[in-house]
């Protein structure tokens, strides 16, 4: 006769201890992969830098006595000029029609 | 008309001219101003000055007619743009041609030191003093092309100073598109930026418009200011002084009867003018 070798109950057994497991496991992985995320959320205290260019809040012009011209109005922010370019020489200007653009 | 560049005090200067000996006047006086005025020099004059420790020296006429040139700016503009603050500009990094400038520590401890007088061939200034004649050196040199070295319209770095009737000036925002086509004539017209000469410092970016207020670069929301004048050297001025004054800028250059345009462009990029500007919008 041949003797069964995983009884019913035996395999029951085997499946919970292993079900057990795999949960335990995954929830040991599942808090360490939470762990950073969770410090991430803690906003780091700012470091404090002074900015040698403190761009003013943005506002309006003081009104000239003899009116003001509004060429454009974009309240949203442009993009950030380009830093350390000292002169941008573009195509040679047409008679009579010279750039500004600073110094 | 002959059209032609060239580089000088730090910036390319654009020149238009009946003949050829106008361009090739203009170039030997930018050629003679830097070689006066440049602080980035060893060998001029004003290093000479600089390097002195004396408080009364024998200067050249040349030196002679420039200083007394920045000594009335410095009036007209109520000591806004004064060209004594040479040690300030200095101590924040701007001791060399802008392209050798790299990263330097924020200075501390600044004393607002400014103190001197032109005579003639005689300037007398306190030991503290240094001087800084970058732009109105340049503003002095388009004026002198066009009064006396027969040039028609120089432009050097945005200093522009026009003999002719029918010229235009393409103003560009700090982003490089053209704001407006300014119809300037016969006069001048500069423009000031803070978003162009930039360096950076352990504190942030720096620039080279010292506000003498604070002795630090001037947080203005203007990042460019244009003025229209009789001469560069006014323009050149001008729109320093408008952007030092911030949100009241605009109607600062309205009520100065030598200025007779204006336009910002705000740190948002909106662009503002007063009415005495005559353009075609972009």
């Amino acid at each position: 006769m041949i003797r069964k070798r995983f009884p019913a109950i035996r395999t029951l057994r085997i499946s919970a201890w292993t079900t057990i497991a795999l949960a335990w496991g995954i929830a040991i992985i599942g808090r360490q992969m939470e762990a950073p995320a969770a410090e991430e959320t803690v906003a780091p205290e700012p470091v404090s830098t002074t900015s040698t260019v403190v761009q003013a809040e943005t506002t309006m012009p003081t009104m000239p006595e003899d009116g003001l011209i509004v060429i454009r109005y974009t309240p949203a922010p442009p993009p950030p000029p380009i830093v350390r370019q000292v002169v941008v020489s573009g195509p040679a200007p047409s008679p009579g029609v010279s750039r500004s653009q600073g110094s | 008309m002959i059209a032609a560049s060239f580089r000088a005090m730090g910036t390319t200067v654009q020149v238009t001219g009946r003949l050829d000996r106008d361009i090739a006047s203009t170039r030997e006086l930018f050629e003679e101003v830097e070689q006066c005025c440049s602080r980035f020099r060893s060998s001029s004059e004003l290093s000479r000055i600089n390097g002195e420790a004396a408080t009364s020296i024998d200067i050249s006429p040349q030196m002679g007619d420039v200083l007394q040139v920045a000594s009335d700016i410095r009036d007209l503009t109520h000591g806004l743009v004064d060209a004594g603050l040479g040690a300030i500009v200095s101590a924040w990094g701007y001791d060399r041609s802008f392209e050798k400038i790299s990263g330097i520590a924020e200075p501390a401890n600044l004393k607002a030191e400014s103190d001197w007088s032109v005579d003639g061939r005689s300037l007398t200034r306190s030991r503290g003093t240094k001087l800084d004649l970058g732009g109105i050196a340049k503003g002095w040199a388009c004026d002198r092309a066009v009064d006396e070295r027969g040039a028609l319209i120089v432009n050097a770095g945005g200093d522009v100073r026009s003999a002719s009737r029918k010229s235009q000036v393409d103003v560009m925002d700090p982003w490089g598109h053209r704001v407006a086509r300014i119809n300037l004539g016969v006069g001048a017209l500069a423009t000031s930026s803070t978003a162009r000469r930039r360096w950076m410092t352990p504190g942030g970016e720096a620039h080279h418009l010292i506000d003498p207020r604070t002795l630090a670069p001037s947080a203005s929301p203007i990042v460019s200011a244009t003025v229209m004048t009789a001469t560069a050297v006014e323009a050149e001025a001008g729109a320093k002084a408008m952007l030092l004054h911030g949100v009241d800028g605009l109607a600062w250059a309205s009520s100065r009867p030598w200025i007779s345009g204006a336009l910002a462009v705000w740190a948002d990029g909106s662009i503002y003018a007063t009415n005495g500007i005559e353009m075609e919008a972009a």
